[in-house]
């Protein structure tokens, strides 16, 4: 339904018309109902402090980048938590004046609910927490309020006192405990070093170098070694059948050489002289041994190749054998064979030496890694250690500081003060609202009827929204006697409206003067 | 209004019959109509009709207001003008020829036997026009409560052929206004059937013929009985719904509008609207 605001405000007279029974009705009970429970609301005072709270935890500035604590907590429930526990509660029964002499434990546990409800605390600030008490006797409020801070105040003091010794108790406790470490670490390194001599520092360096110098020298060895054997071959090669051979033939060409040379003379002499020169007979004769000689050594030295192959020998003859170049080679073999013994020998003392030298290196590479953890433990723990001593220093301070109350922990910055004046709703504003409620909630109901029912009221939503053609808009036709009743009803409707706004004229008058 | 009526009734009290003219011309008033019983309905002009009936009121302007009946002058003014305001419209629309409306509403209970009532008490203000009243509500007896009048014949009677036009065109005692009652009510089943009849027809077509400042309104049952609406609906010239303030919601209303013949209707009338004066 799209009706204009006009329309809206002539139905909503149009349909308070029709319903004026109803609305008046509803008028009267509820601004009656209204006013009879102001009338009867007790007044109610309240009474607050303003705490100031330090929230910090002792332990974590003192372990601030050393260990993580938790959150710091909720400090109004906290509040909440200490202030109606059954510590301070119990007090403030005491003294706020809420036991009677022979209130027995059933009425008290009614009592200390109804504290707990009529209490509020809040945080009002980082560190500031509101305690507000409410009741209908003002001193009482006061006084509940007073003592609550007061109790909250001494309790915080105390739990924190409490706190920073335990803080430092515990940091003693810790530093302790990791002086026993560093001390025990320290023992296994002595004992460890003592039962590995190869573990001190720099031996590694020094066993590398040893390895290195044997691994020359190894080397240098094996060099030799090889030199040797190719100076062996050599001279055996020297002084093999073939050596033999080639002083042999150049026996022969001797011999051969002298021969031709004979012969030349044989030759010039034969120019001058005939065959019965006694030179040339000597000269014939001396050829003629030369060739013997020189047959006798072919035959030799056949028979002794043809022997040396069947036995397989040196082919040595008598004037080899006493060569001096053949007696110094011999001597030379003798030397190299005993160079290359010696050798041989060295070398495989040497591999020995330089595996224990490996060994020996796997057992301090062994020991340096154990070394290096404890070392590292021992670090460690020291630095904490060291750590632990300056915190345990700060926290003697901030003990002593908190034990002779210097700190600024707890305080009552707004104490508790006599409420004076009554809070929350008073008379005059049930008497209002009754008025207002009164004419609103009748007339509402039949306005979000008149909204919600679809029915049409406006001979315009007719013409415009429907668009179907009014002929006539006809009001209700009064007859005589409806007219009468009209007058009556209206009558006294009007009389309950006077009566109406003489109850609250009365009652406000009275409440104001004060008899009520 | 009313001064404009009177200074008319003058004139013409003073004058010659103006209204006389155009009723004489019409050729169907020439024959007689003549109903089963074998009445025939005496043809005159509608001037001299008008003088003929009995058109003293016999009744005072007390007991009309307490009926719940309009009044020419005085007292309840408002509504009166709206009804006023309800004939000149219906005179606009027929261009001041006379015609057959049905007065009907969406739901047993609203109140058609109060528009049906005053529309015709509104065209008898004036001396020129006539208006009948012919209650088709069978089921109901509205209009008798509302006049506090018991009748002894009525509609069904004639359609049941029992009595003549003459006896059941009833006066009240409201000058120019004539009603037909509902009548016996001995076989409410084939009263649908009654509206279907020559006789229906033929009653209608004489009333409206015969006399040319006659305007018949017919009161109707609602539209929730949707027989005797269509049925009636064909033999009007017009049809009026009417709407109470505060009674149907718009998707009612469209559901009643899709019942009868849309050409036919000329509109609805707000009624009931409420005032405290």
């Amino acid at each position: 339904m799209q009706y204009t605001i006009q329309e809206q405000f002539n139905i909503l007279m149009k349909d308070s018309f029709v319903y004026r029974n109803k609305i008046v009705v509803s008028f009267v009970i509820i601004s009656l109902a209204v006013l009879s429970i102001g009338v009867i609301w007790p007044k109610q005072y309240k009474a607050e402090s303003l705490i100031y709270v330090d929230n910090r935890n002792v332990i974590t500035p003192l372990m601030q980048g050393a260990a993580v604590s938790g959150e710091s907590q909720d400090i109004a429930r906290n509040a909440k938590e200490i202030i109606l526990g059954s510590n301070i509660i119990n007090k403030v029964l005491e003294y706020g004046g809420w036991l009677d002499k022979d209130s027995t434990p059933v009425e008290r546990e009614k009592i200390i609910e109804e504290i707990k409800k009529k209490t509020t605390i809040k945080k009002v600030g980082d560190s500031l927490i509101r305690i507000e008490f409410t009741d209908k006797d003002p001193v009482r409020a006061y006084r509940t309020t007073k003592n609550m801070a007061q109790n909250f105040v001494d309790v915080g003091k105390s739990n924190k006192i409490q706190e920073s010794r335990s803080a430092y108790d515990f940091i003693e406790k810790q530093a302790a405990e990791y002086l026993e470490k560093l001390t025990s670490v320290d023992k296994k390194i002595k004992d460890f070093l003592s039962e590995n001599p190869d573990a001190r520092p720099g031996t590694q360096e020094k066993v590398t170098q040893r390895i290195s110098a044997l691994k020359l020298k190894y080397e240098d060895t094996t060099l030799s070694l090889r030199e040797a054997e190719i100076k062996k071959s050599s001279i055996e090669k020297q002084l093999s059948g073939e050596a033999a051979m080639t002083i042999s033939q150049s026996r022969e060409g001797n011999y051969r050489n002298r021969i031709t040379e004979m012969e030349n003379q044989l030759e010039t002499l034969l120019l001058t002289y005939t065959d019965t020169y006694p030179d040339v007979v000597r000269i014939k004769r001396q050829i003629k041994d030369l060739k013997s000689n020189l047959q006798e050594e072919i035959r030799v030295r056949d028979e002794a190749i043809v022997r040396s192959k069947k036995e397989g020998t040196t082919y040595l003859d008598a004037s080899i054998a006493t060569n001096p170049m053949y007696q110094e080679l011999r001597s030379g073999l003798s030397t190299t064979e005993t160079e290359l013994a010696t050798l041989q020998t060295r070398l495989v003392e040497m591999k020995a030496m330089l595996e224990s030298e490996y060994d020996r290196m796997r057992r301090i590479q062994e020991g340096d890694a154990m070394m290096q953890t404890l070392t590292r433990d021992y670090e460690v723990n020291q630095g904490i250690y060291q750590d632990l001593l300056k915190r345990r220093e700060n926290a003697r301070i901030s003990r002593s500081l908190d034990t002779q109350q210097k700190g600024a922990t707890f305080n009552i910055l707004e104490p508790a003060q006599l409420p004076i004046r009554p809070f929350g709703l008073s008379f005059i504003h049930f008497f209002v609202l009754g008025g207002v409620l009164g004419i609103i909630i009748p007339i509402g109901v039949v306005f979000f009827l008149s909204q919600i029912d679809g029915k049409i009221r406006s001979a315009r939503y007719l013409v415009e929204e429907l668009k179907i053609p009014v002929l006539a808009e006809v009001p209700h036709y009064w007859k005589e006697n409806e007219k009468l009743d009209l007058e009556k009803n209206i009558r006294v409707l009007s009389f309950s409206l006077i009566f109406v706004i003489l109850i609250y004229a009365l009652v406000g008058g009275l409440k104001f003067m004060g008899k009520i | 209004m009313s001064k404009i009526e009177d200074a008319l009734r003058k004139a013409r009290l003073g004058g010659k019959n103006l209204s006389a003219s155009p009723a004489s011309k019409s050729s169907i008033a020439n024959n007689p109509v003549v109903s089963s019983t074998g009445n025939t309905i005496i043809k005159k002009s509608s001037s001299s009709l008008i003088k003929l009936m009995k058109s003293d009121a016999t009744i005072n302007d007390e007991d009309l207001i307490n009926k719940g009946i309009i009044l020419p002058v005085a007292g309840n003014s408002k509504v009166t003008d709206s009804f006023r305001y309800l004939r000149t419209q219906l005179l606009q629309k027929s261009k001041n020829e006379n015609f057959i409306v049905l007065v009907t509403s969406c739901f047993d209970g609203f109140d058609s036997a109060f528009v049906t009532m005053n529309m015709a008490a509104a065209f008898s203000f004036d001396d020129s026009k006539t208006s009948l009243v012919i209650d088709c509500d069978i089921n109901s007896n509205k209009i008798d409560e509302m006049l506090g009048i018991e009748f002894d014949s009525g509609l069904m009677d004639f359609l049941g052929g029992d009595v003549n036009v003459a006896e059941i065109l009833k006066d009240i005692g409201i000058r120019r206004l004539r009603i037909i009652a509902s009548g016996k009510k001995e076989q409410p089943d084939t009263e649908s059937e009654s509206f279907t009849s020559v006789r229906m027809k033929v009653l209608l077509d004489g009333l409206v013929e015969r006399y040319h400042d006659r305007f018949v309104i017919l009161n109707s049952p609602p539209l929730s009985e949707q027989a005797d609406v269509s049925i009636l609906s064909d033999l009007v010239d017009y049809i009026v719904l009417v709407v109470p303030y505060g009674g149907v919601t718009a998707g009612d209303l469209e559901d009643a509008l899709s019942k009868i013949d849309k050409s036919k209707l000329l509109g609805v009338v707000f009624n009931d609207v409420p005032s405290w004066s």
